[in-house]
């Protein structure tokens, strides 16, 4: 929580698995997932791999930077930022939710629309929690505590 | 001393992890339902449905009947129709819903006019139609075909 001191050591490790976390989740997969649907021609981002690297590569450095501010005020904003950029790679990436998939000389179009938004709805919500948090400790913080008085 | 979390923290954490439960126990249901749904789907395209052709005059008419069953968690429906404006094929769009754990049979009648001169000028029968399946209200597919594949007129 922010307030609390971290070593550096546990910030550094948890930076170090963050790092790997988010480039197998971020970048590894879905390069395998746009492999797979660029071969059925089919219109999306992920079949970009510039759109995954610079997404993936924003994406892991907040969280990275996130975990080295460990409670620090400033991993806040690298908090938040970070699970915006992740809705919305979210997103685009599935197109918001419809896929059309040439196969076989047939056309097939996959809408999945609900199931974006529920894969995006935790992260808009974490990306609400940091700063709503952070603001209402710091102003529990600035009250006095009665038996002080 | 190591400050005590505040309320409005354990508060927000408690809602953060309620949210991820029901997204995984959804995720759950639609993955277990996709796979149940799709064994009863192949089982149909294996051969649970039958149908019947008739020919009067120089038009046919076929009448197609698929036996589904939803052994998944959420109500799956199902599709088919065709576009109007085709040239002498029309159709009886056909749809059918299916709570988790009934069975329904989808009736589909495609109607061919001029049915031999057809046949004899495309070599075949090409009846372009969609066919489209829903895990409601989560996901859709929709399949743009050509039925004349899966109809054949046997003569006798």
């Amino acid at each position: 929580m922010i307030g609390e001191s971290y070593p550096l050591t546990h910030r550094i490790l948890r930076a170090a698995l963050t790092l790997v976390a988010n480039l197998v989740f971020w970048i590894l997969i879905p390069i395998a997932i746009g492999g797979l649907l660029s071969k059925e021609s089919t219109p999306t981002p992920l079949s970009t791999p510039s759109f995954i690297y610079a997404f993936g590569a924003v994406i892991t450095a907040l969280q990275v930077l996130a975990a080295l501010t460990q409670g620090m005020a400033v991993s806040v904003p690298f908090n938040t930022g970070s699970y915006i950029a992740e809705a919305y790679y979210v997103w685009a990436a599935t197109n918001g939710g419809s896929l059309a998939i040439s196969a076989a000389g047939n056309a097939v179009t996959f809408d999945f629309a609900p199931i974006v938004y529920l894969l995006m709805l935790p992260l808009l919500f974490n990306a609400l929690r940091f700063p709503v948090t952070f603001l209402l400790e710091q102003s529990e913080a600035a009250r006095p505590f009665s038996d002080a008085l | 001393m190591k400050p005590e979390q505040s309320t409005a923290a354990r508060s927000m954490r408690a809602v953060s992890l309620a949210i991820l439960l029901v997204t995984s126990v959804t995720f759950f249901a639609l993955v277990y339902s996709a796979y149940q749904d799709y064994g009863s789907l192949t089982s149909v395209s294996h051969g649970t449905s039958n149908g019947k052709v008739i020919i009067s005059g120089n038009n046919a008419q076929f009448f197609l009947n698929f036996s589904l069953s939803n052994n998944g968690l959420l109500p799956f429906r199902a599709d088919m129709s065709c576009p109007s404006g085709q040239p002498n094929v029309t159709c009886v769009p056909a749809s059918v819903d299916l709570n988790p754990g009934s069975n329904g049979t989808l009736h589909f009648v495609i109607a061919v006019s001029n049915y031999t001169q057809v046949v004899n000028a495309t070599g075949g029968l090409h009846m372009n139609g969609t066919v489209s399946f829903a895990l409601v209200p989560f996901a859709s597919l929709s399949l743009n075909l050509d039925f004349g594949r899966f109809v054949t007129v046997k003569g006798g």
